[in-house]
């Protein structure tokens, strides 16, 4: 196949022999393909390795938010999702890929760039996948693994012990509450965050082997969590004194290399109807 | 009354003389530090052809009156420099449309490299596999057969 230009510089993404347009420069690559729908996005990247590349580094241009459903819970033999773009009326997409969907496994947050999922298994134990590359799957630390003042201990199954300062309780069920997912389109970077109980928020990064408990000295505190989004590298999050009946919104910076807490605001509007982990959101 | 406009001589690779206005150059955001650094009345831009900046010319000159004259009617001339944005693309070969990318991405025109982008999308979307992709714009595969094998297999779910 050897036919066009020898003298070109060797580099990763531009093999030997393939025509001009192949080896247009990624970033305008990456520019085209952002402006192709879904269908037309995968057709480009069989077309050449370097179009291959570039494609893993960005997402089609979607501006309506697709439906996903997920397979039974109790349907042992289907593991496939079955997707609906509100575009393509006529048409809806099957999953081949094995999720790992086993019995009990849930979605309990996406991201909205791509088609991140946070998956949770009937352990509380987290993974990431991506929706549309097979293979594509981020196994978090467990959730017992944590670095901070909160011990955590499974003592079996979704059997959990926890030690403050103060107190151990144990409970049986889920333990992740109000979780969230960033994941970066280009470098594949990600932070996952969940709180544990009263006012700590567990946090890994792309690396990371533990949980780490923000704040690292937290175990004090009558209240919880009602609810928390991550936007722009800040998180926002509700705390709720049961103690003194307060609401407060505590904003986190996620930009440096060690998360920084930089407001805390009362609230006097009456946030307390809502319940807690029903899943509405900060604006 | 009218300003006295200042008109500045770029220079193509191959030695074609195109005489704009300041604020033609201005659109470029590569011309414009240019300008501004070193104030001589002609510019030699060796990357780009005499074809390729006559297009260059057109539609910076085409841009900047529309936007100059917008004041008070600006939502149809929106819709005409869209009309003329669709005609320039439309009658260009793939060859210029790949030489002009260059040059916009060169020259830092990003509404020019936009549009460019745009009719590539469009190029692809019109093709109906991969296949006709690469012989629209004439790429030759660099897969091995196993690799094509694999990617086509990666995403045959999108495509049953």
């Amino acid at each position: 196949m050897k036919n066009t230009t020898d003298s070109e510089p060797e580099d990763l993404f531009k093999r030997k022999d393939s025509s001009q347009w192949s080896q247009l420069p990624r970033d305008l690559i990456r520019s085209v393909f952002k402006r192709l729908s879904f269908g037309d996005f995968e057709r480009g990247k069989s077309v050449c390795w370097s179009w291959y590349c570039v494609s893993r580094e960005c997402y089609p241009k979607n501006q309506i938010p697709w439906l996903i459903l997920f397979p039974h819970e109790n349907d042992n033999n289907n593991c496939c999702c079955k997707l609906f773009n509100p575009e393509e009326k006529d048409k809806i997409y099957t999953t081949t890929q094995d999720l790992g969907f086993e019995k009990g496994t849930k979605c309990v947050a996406t991201c909205g760039c791509g088609c991140w999922l946070l998956m949770q298994n009937h352990l509380s134990n987290l993974y990431i996948v991506d929706l549309l590359t097979p293979g594509e799957r981020i196994i978090l630390p467990p959730v017992q693994s944590q670095l901070g003042n909160i011990k955590v201990e499974r003592i079996v199954g979704d059997y959990f012990r926890l030690r403050t300062s103060f107190v151990t309780h144990q409970f049986q069920g889920t333990l992740t509450y109000a979780c969230q997912l960033w994941v970066d389109e280009e470098t594949k970077d990600y932070l996952v965050m969940w709180t544990l109980i009263n006012d700590c928020v567990v946090i890994c990064k792309k690396g990371d082997k533990f949980w780490r408990q923000i704040p690292p000295d937290c175990s004090s505190g009558f209240g919880e969590c009602r609810d928390m989004v991550y936007k722009d590298h800040k998180l926002y999050y509700h705390y709720h004194s049961s103690y003194s009946g307060v609401n407060t919104i505590r904003v986190w910076d996620f930009s440096g290399e060690i998360p920084r807490k930089v407001s805390e605001t009362i609230v006097t509007t009456d946030l307390s109807s809502e319940p807690p982990h029903s899943g509405g959101s900060i604006q | 009354m009218e300003n006295e406009k200042k008109m500045i001589t770029l220079k193509s690779s191959d030695d074609v003389t195109f005489e704009v206005e300041e604020a033609v150059v201005l659109e470029s955001q590569f011309l414009s530090h240019l300008v501004q650094d070193c104030p001589a009345p002609e510019h030699k831009i060796k990357e780009v052809t005499g074809k390729i900046l006559s297009k260059v010319v057109e539609y910076c000159e085409k841009h900047v009156v529309v936007v100059v004259d917008g004041g008070d009617s600006s939502s149809s001339s929106g819709d005409d420099l869209k009309k003329w944005d669709d005609k320039f693309i439309k009658e260009m070969d793939l060859s210029t449309v790949y030489d002009l990318i260059a040059a916009a991405n060169y020259l830092n025109i990003q509404a020019l490299l936009d549009l460019m982008c745009q009719r590539v999308a469009d190029v692809i979307t019109a093709c109906k596999d991969h296949k006709e992709i690469r012989e629209t714009l004439g790429i030759v595969s660099d897969y091995t057969a196993e690799e094509e094998a694999e990617v086509l297999k990666e995403n045959e779910w999108a495509f049953d």
